[in-house]
């Protein structure tokens, strides 16, 4: 409904920087002014006569050129009104209207559209509404179509077309996302679109959408300002009319979390799978079947309740037998959104978790060097005994580094490495942003300002924190123990309740002081009692970096010797490899990137769709290293990362929707009106066909005046003809015209009115005709 | 016969030379159209009765005398030896005026007309004076029957200087003291003067016992107002100038013009006096016509 305080006044004009031609109505003054100044002399005798006459007869004479002037100056102003295409809301369909108008249809094809409702998707309701709105529009009409996604184009049809046949065919072919709906970013395109000068002055923005909640009225105060001010803007320039065909309460159960509780899966290894399963309706589920899939195979099934509104979380546990990338479905039983009703998970899962231990310590003895304890901690095998953990590390000296393909590893320890070359440092850089994991112990060795310039970069580094003073000297006997902090970092949780780990009583002697910066996501899992950080975590890129301030070897502490020792070097191993195991987790659109350290240009990589569709991606060269990147992750599913020569291996990724799109609760018209579009005009409807006869009225109703316009300027112009050659026939001329329209209003108004105006009309005409009868008779 | 047609146009008699002999064109034209003399019957004046003897004319039957006394007598004129005929000619700046689509001036075609009435009178043997006037009466020649008078008349006619404005009324009551001798006075102007002071100077011809005819003589713009463009009309004889669009002003104009000549009409009616309106593109045959036919009308009224 329009909001309008006067509609009677709504005035304006399709065009109307052509109204500067209104100064061509001066141009009749003008040139009567001049014509005044332009005359012929005569002497002339009969001057009483004449002046007698003049006396007689200036009044008439003056009304008679005055009304001339005016007839004339009418015919520019028509003219130039005409041409600058008025029109008037509510002013009846008296001025019927074709005025071009631009139509920006927009179409809300977030996944959220797919529910179906009375057996129809919503999607395909709104296409048949933006057909309607394209097959109904008028000659010279200029079409935008945009639809509301999370990705671009938004503009599916960005430059203006005038044939409304094709922008129906591109109708047709849209599709709808497996996203959601951004809408401050496609408010954005439209108030691009409407600046569009090449497009007709009058504007309309017809929104298709389900008013969905989630998008329209986010919970962000700052995006909701936004939103209404974009909102408002475009309501100043165009029409706005909001179509809802969302559906009431629509009822919707999505599966919204699948993972794995572990970070890291290993063959043989009881793995447990928690699937989230939320219902966003108002009714109660029951006996819902939820089945997981492994490798494409049901492996597993439940059934579950689940309240209205609230979640219910289910956990499935597996054994994988073999070291691959497996392939994870969690599968919901069908509603009428089936979107959300499956979520994937890939599953990579290895025999073991390598761990690369580069030594910084140079000695003969085995003993002595900074990855001696480490080694034992995560694989204690002895000759006798072999170590059946999944963690299998490996020891390089800090020379090897540069040669290692560090992407064959899980995590890197860096142990007591004095110094880093920029290459070095390029090389873990890259490793971590990858999804690496980095665990950097120090030591004796440890030179502070070589870490700080080329690990901490002043906070753009992977190092968490910046390297200080060492604290601490053996001979003085400083003992330093551990503070976990109330146990809530995830490397000492196991630690809660178990004194006997001696957690808290181990000891340390020395310890360089690391300065974690204010600002920044750097998080000290353990400090010294001295309130120094002892272990600092920090994600950087796709993986994650740990500092441990102290060393690995006695030589600052008793700690590798400290039963504490290997549990908390499991776990940090564990906790730093966490974040790769979401590296294969994206959302729709999210893009499949890796970063491969060696020069591999002319490695295959090959991406499979979830439909089978295989797209060849080529790697481009970054600093040194090449990157991939493929961001057509547009449907739901898992996809294959085919990688050929030197890596030769695949690797699977699940993208899956985001599930807040899922919750399907919509705005109604009086929420929608009082959040979002307070003060703003703006009309709302549930169907088209009412909207196409309202626009159809209101195009009548907001008609043009153009041809009404150009037929006064005609009819004038014949009046002012006949006035310049004989003023009381032009003028008869007029009394006519304007007599024919008022009798025509009056009669369709009513009949019997129209019959008295038009004898009154007559009468007046005789009237006229008897008092001029002399002066209308040809002249001799 | 065809021949002195031609010299009854207007335009042709600009193209000659001398008055005279326009004059003699003129009348030889008019007369070659006509059985008799337009001058019969002219101005006689009736001196008494006699009695009818066979043979007579009974064109002069006295029939208001017979109806009385069943007898019939014949009326007598008296000779015509003291008629004398005075042409008085405006000739202020008025009658200077010439249209674009007329052939001669005012001033030039009464010249014509008065040249052929008093070639006329001079062949009937009577006398002819002239007096031409403006702002004061700036030519008088006493009446003469001789026909070197008419060529002392004719030259005044061409030679009369034309200046100014008129005022007739006084100039009326001037030449009615100076016309002694009871006549004819054909006073030719256009009479774009005040009427009453005009009528009271002719009330004084009358007085005299004159007999007036007055020959309006208009331009046709004067009467027509053909004039389309907005024109600045500058007024002869110190009237204002008006600035105007002519086809806003032609009606009003007209019915202006138009009622002045019927006012003119109308009072010199009442007085008894002959009028006759001449248009100087009116053809010299049909000018005098009109003037002698009335006169005519006029005599036998009588």
């Amino acid at each position: 409904m329009s909001t309008s305080l006067f509609p009677l006044l709504a005035f304006g004009f399709v065009s109307p920087w052509l109204l500067w031609g209104l100064l061509l109505g001066g141009l009749p003054i003008l040139i009567h002014l001049m014509h005044k100044r332009r005359y012929k002399e005569t002497h002339w005798a009969a001057m009483r006569f004449l002046i007698e006459a003049a006396r007689k007869n200036s009044r008439r004479i003056r009304l008679e050129q005055l009304l001339l002037l005016i007839v004339r100056i009418l015919i520019v102003v028509f003219i130039v009104l005409a041409v600058s295409q008025p029109f008037v809301e509510t002013f009846g369909t008296y001025f019927e209207a074709e005025i071009p108008t631009h139509r920006i249809i927009v179409v809300d094809a977030s996944f959220s559209m797919t529910y179906q409702s009375a057996g129809e998707p919503l999607f395909d309701r709104a296409k048949e509404m933006a057909r309607q709105i394209a097959e109904s529009g008028n000659r010279g009409d200029a079409f935008n179509l945009v639809r509301i996604a999370d990705s671009q184009p938004r503009a599916v049809i960005r430059q203006p077309a005038y044939d409304s046949q094709s922008v129906v065919e591109i109708v047709e072919q849209m599709r709808p996302t497996e996203e959601r709906g951004d809408i401050l970013s496609t408010l954005r395109v439209l108030a691009e679109l409407v600046d569009d000068a090449s497009t007709p002055g009058r504007k309309e923005i017809a929104i298709i959408t389900d008013l969905q909640s989630e998008n329209w009225s986010t919970a962000s105060a700052d995006r909701r300002v936004d939103v209404q001010k974009n909102l408002k803007d475009l309501s100043r320039i165009a029409r706005l009319i909001f179509v809802d065909i969302g559906h009431p309460a629509a009822q919707n159960a999505a599966i919204t979390e699948f993972a794995a509780t572990e970070p890291f899966v290993a063959v043989d290894r009881e793995v447990s799978l928690d699937v989230t399963v939320e219902n966003f309706g108002l009714e109660p589920l029951a006996d819902q079947l939820l089945e997981l899939y492994v490798d494409g195979l049901v492996s597993q099934t439940k059934r579950i309740n689940v309240a209205a509104g609230s979640e219910t979380p289910v956990r499935f546990t597996h054994t994988f037998s073999r070291a691959d990338d497996h392939r994870l479905e969690a599968r919901l039983q069908q509603d009428n959104l089936p979107i959300d009703n499956h979520r994937w998970l890939a599953m990579p899962v290895k025999a073991d978790l390598k761990v690369l231990l580069i030594n910084g310590v140079h000695s003969g003895t085995e003993r002595e060097t900074a990855t001696f304890y480490l080694q034992r901690a995560l694989s204690p095998s002895t000759a006798t005994r072999i170590w059946r953990g999944f963690i299998k590390p490996d020891v390089i000296s800090e020379g090897e580094l540069p040669g290692i393909e560090l992407s064959r590893y899980d995590c890197v320890f860096l142990c007591n490495v004095a110094r880093l070359t920029d290459r070095e440092s390029e090389l873990l850089h890259s490793y971590v942003e990858n999804g690496g994991s980095l665990v950097i112990s120090l030591g004796d060795q440890i030179q502070a300002e070589n870490y700080n310039n080329q690990l901490y970069r002043d906070g753009a580094g992977l190092l968490p924190a910046k390297l200080g003073n060492r604290i601490g000297q053996v001979d003085a006997n400083q003992e330093f123990y551990f503070d976990p902090q109330n146990f809530e970092h995830p490397i000492v949780q196991e630690f809660e309740g178990n004194p006997g780990t001696g957690l808290e009583t181990t000891l340390t002697y020395q310890y360089i002081r690391a300065a974690i910066a204010e600002t920044g996501n750097s998080k000290a899992a353990l400090k010294f009692s001295s309130g120094d950080p002892a272990v600092i975590d920090m994600p950087f890129g796709r993986g994650r970096t740990l500092l441990i301030t102290t060393s690995l070897d006695e030589k600052w502490g008793l700690w590798p010797i400290s039963p504490s020792f290997p549990p908390v070097m499991n776990e940090i191993v564990l906790h730093a490899v966490s974040r790769r195991a979401n590296e294969r987790q994206l959302l729709v659109r999210q893009p499949i990137t890796r970063i491969f350290p060696t020069r591999a240009f002319n490695m295959s990589a090959i991406v499979k769709s979830p439909d089978q569709e295989s797209t060849a991606v080529s790697l481009t060269d970054s600093n040194g290293f090449s990157r991939l990147a493929f961001d057509q992750t547009t449907e739901s599913g898992l996809y294959e990362l085919e990688l050929g020569q030197p890596l030769n291996r695949s690797e699977l990724f699940a993208v899956n929707i985001d599930a807040r799109e899922s919750n399907l609760a919509k705005l109604e018209k009086n929420e929608f009106t009082a959040e979002l579009m307070s003060g703003v005009d703006f009309e709302y409807r549930t169907h088209w066909q009412e909207v196409g006869d309202e626009i159809d009225v209101g195009v009548s109703e907001r008609g043009g005046l153009t041809r009404w316009l150009l037929y006064a300027a005609l009819c004038l112009l014949m009046v002012e003809l006949m006035m310049a050659w004989r003023f009381r026939y032009g003028f008869i001329l007029l009394y006519g015209i304007v007599s024919t329209i008022l009798v025509r209003e009056c009669w369709a108004w009513n009949s019997l009115a129209g019959v008295s105006l038009l004898f009154a009309v007559c009468g007046g005409l005789v009237v006229i005709l008897f008092v001029n009868r002399d002066r209308i008779s040809p002249i001799r | 016969m065809d021949e002195y047609q031609k010299y009854l146009q207007p335009e042709t008699l600009a193209k000659l030379e001398g008055l005279e002999l326009k004059a003699r064109l003129i009348v030889e034209g008019y007369v070659s159209g006509l059985h008799k003399s337009p001058f019969h019957g002219f101005s006689a004046e009736f001196a008494e009765h006699r009695e009818y003897v066979p043979g007579d004319d009974l064109r002069y039957v006295d029939w208001k005398v017979f109806g009385k006394s069943d007898r019939f007598y014949l009326k007598q004129y008296e000779e015509e030896t003291n008629f004398a005929c005075y042409m008085l000619l405006d000739t202020s700046e008025s009658m200077q005026y010439q249209s674009e689509s007329a052939p001669v001036s005012k001033l030039e075609y009464a010249r014509y007309v008065a040249a052929a009435l008093a070639y006329l009178v001079v062949q009937q043997q009577d006398g002819v004076g002239m007096a031409t006037f403006d702002q004061t009466v700036s030519q008088f020649i006493r009446a003469s029957s001789q026909p070197s008078h008419l060529k002392q008349l004719f030259h005044t006619m061409e030679q009369a200087p034309t200046a100014g404005e008129t005022e007739m009324g006084p100039i009326f009551h001037d030449l009615a003291e100076r016309i002694k001798k009871r006549g004819l006075v054909i006073i030719f102007s256009d009479l774009f003067d005040d009427l009453d002071s005009m009528l009271l100077g002719l009330k004084h011809f009358r007085h005299r016992r004159h007999d007036v005819s007055v020959v309006q003589i208009i331009d046709p713009a004067e009467q027509d107002f053909p004039f389309v463009d907005p024109t600045l009309f500058i007024g002869l004889e110190n009237m204002p100038d008006q600035m105007t669009d002519p086809r806003a002003l032609r009606r009003a104009y007209r019915k202006e013009f138009d009622e002045s000549l019927k006012r003119t009409r109308r009072a010199l009616r009442d007085l008894q006096m002959d009028y006759v309106l001449l248009r100087t593109d009116t053809p010299l045959d049909v000018a005098l016509s009109s003037f002698l036919q009335r006169r005519m009308k006029l005599t036998y009224r009588t």
